[in-house]
């Protein structure tokens, strides 16, 4: 039996584009489940972060006003971190504008705050002075200023 | 032994059986269209024994898995058969165009033989780059400017070589070196992974600060330029020597990268505002000052069914191969003429530049669409790959090889179309050459590898 040669490359012309949107359809499939495997993971993971002890901030440092820093170092997060002139500091500015012990950052329930330690020139979040003696909450992105209202120091939050 | 078997990539097996099947029915209509007699076609094709080695694609392609399910057992599965399936296409329209190629260029017998070969060396460079990088891609990073450099040093190859040689600026290959007798090499084809390479440790590096945004002239927001600085100068160094050599597609592809990294790493309009903002002013800069840009435009704007004799020698001249590519495209139809029954040859350089008339042609716009199809799932897995990536310089790096994907599909389809002025950029996997693919083979080796450190 032998088809005659233009209808079997009719068939076959069919049967090219066809292979070529039958692999597309499984390839959709192996996506489409990958996709819904990832989301569940994510779900998973989002679950799991509440309980997790969630230690892992750091600094960025944005401007390094007359310091040796590099812009876009990173500075990691102590639960306690103090910050100042003085040599007990976690992170230390050598800089006059800077008093001894300027600014405190704490880690408590779930949240980093940021503590003025009655510096002289201040310390600022988001532009905003923060008071002596109480605490501010700061998130992810936050900028960071210590010194003089044009700050000495800009550093920004992440986690 | 059970754990071996859950290791080994049956999805892969799976989705690579229709691509073979595929491969197998190209090459069943091909053999039947040159022994039959039908009529229909004038043109010559490949006789039945040189088909025979093309069954080596198949091969190659199952070996490549069986070796990366030894390498990399945990890496993506849905990269290799996309990349596969498009390979396959090409080695087909290779294997079909070669001997049909006119005179004084063809015919070429072999011309499918050649790219399953470079589809082979392609193949095993995409391993070697697997292996290469085992220790992880941080070695990648460090030595960022080793790799700024080396594309300094092929930029300035292409640059002497075309300066010295009094090569025609008009000749669409005019960058290619002459390796050996028959083996050409196209330094940019490398050029692009060391600037994405480059590009993206460098973001990386300085992506908060990137992110942070610059001072402000007036009102208007300035890139920081201190960190800039490297970044722009290997960007001029690239674009001006490739406008030099006349290769603006190359040039629009680089920038393209170029802000879609800077755009990924810092997630700020602000940069592709003044990307774009000086590109244009750039772009309309080089159209006042070269004419060959403006040929180019104005290749663009013509009617390719004008008999207005002011039009006309363009049309035979410089519009010749793009008009020649749309009556290709449009003889096509919806349904295609059937593989080996159209006449794409007519097309000048069909095999590299206008591939994707050729295919348009014998697969009609439903073959097309499902091409680019295939494109756009490679894309979206390239850039799945990229978010699910762990630290910044493998996300970019992802990126950065996928967006070399897509804006290239982009840059040469849309030449093709004649919706944009044609530049001699290979279509990813399809195109006939060597060097285009053996370099998208490393940016697959290097995207496998990432896909597989991510679910460590």
């Amino acid at each position: 039996m032998d088809l005659p040669t233009a209808q079997l490359l009719f068939i076959l012309r069919i049967v090219l584009v066809a292979l070529i949107y039958l692999f597309l359809i499984q390839l959709i499939f192996v996506v489409r489940r990958d996709l819904l495997r990832v989301g569940a993971g994510a779900a998973a993971a989002r679950g799991g972060a509440t309980t997790r002890k969630g230690v892992g901030g750091y600094l960025v440092v944005v401007k390094p006003g007359p310091m040796p820093l590099r812009p876009g170092h990173r500075l990691g997060l102590e639960p306690v971190t103090t910050i100042g002139r003085g040599p007990t500091n976690t992170i230390v500015l050598e800089d006059s504008r800077i008093s001894s012990e300027h600014t405190r950052i704490t880690y408590r329930d779930k949240l980093w705050w940021v503590e003025d330690l009655g510096s002289r020139n201040k310390t600022f979040l988001n532009g905003n002075q923060v008071p002596t003696g109480q605490s501010v909450p700061a998130r992810p992105g936050d900028l960071l200023v210590l010194g003089p209202a044009d700050g000495v120091v800009t550093f920004k939050f992440g986690v | 032994m059970i754990q071996g078997l859950r290791q080994y990539r049956w999805r892969e097996l799976q989705l690579l059986l229709l691509p073979c099947l595929f491969m197998l029915a190209g090459m069943v209509t091909l053999v039947k269209v040159h022994t039959s007699n039908t009529g229909v076609k004038t043109g010559n094709l490949p006789t039945l024994d040189s088909l025979i080695p093309a069954l080596g694609v198949i091969g190659v392609l199952l070996a490549t898995h069986i070796a990366l399910t030894i390498l990399l057992p945990q890496a993506d599965q849905v990269l290799l058969p996309i990349v596969g399936l498009l390979s396959i296409m090409g080695v087909l329209m290779a294997l079909r165009l070669g001997p049909d190629i006119p005179p004084p260029d063809g015919p070429i017998d072999n011309l499918g033989i050649k790219q399953l070969i470079w589809l082979l060396i392609g193949l095993f460079v995409c391993l070697a780059t697997v292996v290469a990088t085992r220790k992880g891609l941080l070695w990648l990073r460090r030595y960022k400017y080793t790799f700024a450099a080396a594309g300094i040093v092929l930029v300035g190859i292409s640059l002497v070589h075309v300066l010295t040689s009094h090569i025609n600026f008009n000749s669409p290959n005019h960058d290619e070196l002459n390796l050996a007798p028959g083996v050409t090499f196209q330094p940019s084809e490398l050029l692009k992974i060391c600037l994405v390479i480059f590009f993206a440790a460098y973001v990386a590096e300085n992506r908060e600060i990137l992110g942070e945004g610059g001072p402000k002239l007036w009102f208007i927001p300035v890139p920081p330029l201190k960190q800039f600085g490297p970044l722009l100068t290997m960007l001029a160094i690239s674009l001006l020597l490739f406008v030099g050599l006349r290769e603006l597609g190359l040039a629009l592809l680089i920038f393209g990268i170029f802000l879609s990294i800077i755009y990924l790493g810092s997630n700020r309009f602000l940069y592709v505002g003044w990307g774009l903002g000086l590109f244009a002013a750039g772009g309309l800069l080089c159209y006042k000052l070269f004419g060959y840009v403006q040929a180019r435009f104005q290749v663009v704007g013509i009617n390719c069914n004008s008999h207005d004799p002011k039009i006309v020698p363009i049309i035979q001249g410089p519009a010749f191969q793009i008009c020649q590519g749309l009556i290709a495209i449009g003889s096509g139809g919806v349904f295609g003429t059937g593989l080996g029954l159209g006449n794409p040859t007519a097309v000048p350089v069909v095999q590299s530049d206008f591939i994707f008339a050729a295919i348009s042609e014998e697969f009609g716009l439903l073959g097309v669409m499902a091409l680019l199809a295939l494109y756009i799932m490679l894309i979206h897995r390239g850039f799945r790959i990229a978010s699910n990536a762990k630290g910044a310089f493998t996300q970019l790096l992802a990126g950065g090889l996928t967006g070399i994907f897509a804006i290239q599909t982009m840059i040469i389809i849309a030449g093709n179309l004649k919706l944009m002025p044609l530049t001699g950029i290979p279509l990813p996997f399809v195109s006939y050459g060597g060097s285009s693919l053996i370099a998208n083979f490393i940016s697959v080796g290097l995207l496998l590898r990432i896909s597989a450190t991510e679910s460590n």
